[in-house]
């Protein structure tokens, strides 16, 4: 079974999987994940989210094994909470039971973000399009992730909605396509966008809002491996009414927007100043306010197509 | 003899540099701390990665303001420990 997707697992063989000392052996991009859950709902957003995922066959090295528990004693089975758990650490408070699967994706993030450091790392979205890699880098509540959504659904290919991982040494960026996180209204319009979206279990009363994901394109998983040449940074600002404007920006102050959303720069050093040197040397920079995604998509489309 | 003792980067081979045509940004290792900075004042720290200099010296980079201009933007870069009055 090795190599093949998840979805060629049954219901039943996946919760053993999930219930087994080693979990569900999954290749997430570069990495292989070991997952590990009793909460049918971690089962059920796999199923549907990870599904084109391939299975690591079982002597496959692990580079990160977590565990979404149902916390301890009687309140496994009167008040399952979701309790995240790598290495022996549980670095969030526990969640109610029903926001098991959006646990297992924000431990999922911290995992990647504070443990893969041969990478410097933006909080961005990443897409890529005739070889060519556009970051959309902006803080939460920016609407970067509907627009990484909206674009992924064009047939853009999604590298990561949360994280752009830079090699240190070569300057491409890593493809970690997992799905893509909305939150509140962004759900229901992203449901509403053609390219038959897919939308996993619902959170709701999160410190978030209602959250939920969506499901990455198949062809993106299965590009995982081929890592892509940066070409354009744009810091989107959604606001509600907003005509869509969008203006160059220079690379000195297109440098400190994306160390402003760096998560390990200063960790990084001086190694860190020069992959960022190099990535924005590499880019085009704009800022883009809009308020709607019907503005935003055809101006971005209409930028990234002009040659390098 | 000059009255103007001159001025100093601070541990320069510390120093890395970027510049653009917007500005430049500065990355000091001691501090680990990174500052965007204009293109003139990145214009000053490179010329003293090369060594101290004086007040003249800096007057006659390509985009020098007028002296006035010049010795404030001394001042702030040295307000913000990015360059020091020699003694």
């Amino acid at each position: 079974m090795s190599g093949a997707p998840l979805s060629s697992l049954s219901r039943s063989d996946l919760q053993d999987r999930l219930r087994a000392p080693d979990g569900l052996r999954l290749h997430i991009g570069r990495f292989v994940t070991g997952i590990r859950s009793r909460h049918a709902q971690v089962a059920d957003g796999l199923a549907t989210l990870y599904a084109d995922y391939r299975l690591a066959d079982d002597d496959t090295f692990c580079d990160y094994a977590v565990e979404v528990g149902r916390g301890d004693g009687l309140r496994t089975f009167v008040r399952p909470q979701s309790v995240f758990r790598f290495e022996g650490m549980q670095p969030f408070k526990p969640l109610p039971g029903d926001q098991a699967f959006a646990m297992l994706e924000w431990g999922l993030n911290w995992v990647f973000t504070n443990h893969a450091q041969h990478y410097l790392i933006i909080h961005a979205a990443v897409l890529e399009r005739d070889g060519q890699g556009l970051i959309l880098a902006a803080p939460p509540g920016s609407g970067k992730s509907t627009l990484c959504a909206g674009l992924a659904l064009r047939g853009w290919r999604l590298l990561s909605d949360e994280l752009a991982m830079v090699g240190l040494e070569d300057g491409l960026l890593l493809p970690l396509p997992r799905p893509v996180s909305l939150k509140n209204r962004s759900i229901d319009i992203v449901r509403g966008l053609p390219g038959d979206p897919v939308i996993g279990p619902m959170a709701h009363d999160t410190a978030k809002g209602t959250v939920a994901h969506l499901k990455p394109p198949r062809s993106s998983v299965e590009e995982a491996l081929s890592r892509v040449q940066p070409r354009w940074v744009v810091l989107p600002k959604f606001e509600t009414g907003s005509e869509c404007a969008v203006q160059p920006m220079g690379r000195a102050r297109m440098f400190m927007s994306l160390v402003s959303n760096a998560f390990n720069y200063p960790r990084l050093g001086v190694t860190g100043f020069q992959a960022m040197g190099r990535l924005v040397e590499a880019c085009d920079g704009y800022t883009a306010r809009y308020g709607s995604l019907d503005q935003i998509v055809p101006v971005l489309e209409s930028i990234c197509s002009r040659p390098a | 003899m000059s009255l103007d003792p001159g001025w100093t980067l601070p541990h320069a081979p510390l120093i890395s540099i970027l510049h653009w045509e917007d500005g430049c940004v500065l990355y000091d290792a001691l501090k680990t701390s990174t500052t965007l900075l204009s293109p003139l004042a990145g214009q000053i720290i490179e010329r003293l990665r090369d060594g101290a200099a004086d007040t003249a010296t800096l007057a006659s980079l390509p985009d020098a303001p007028d002296a006035e201009s010049l010795a404030g933007l001394l001042e702030d870069l040295a307000v913000h420990g990015l360059i020091r009055r020699l003694d």
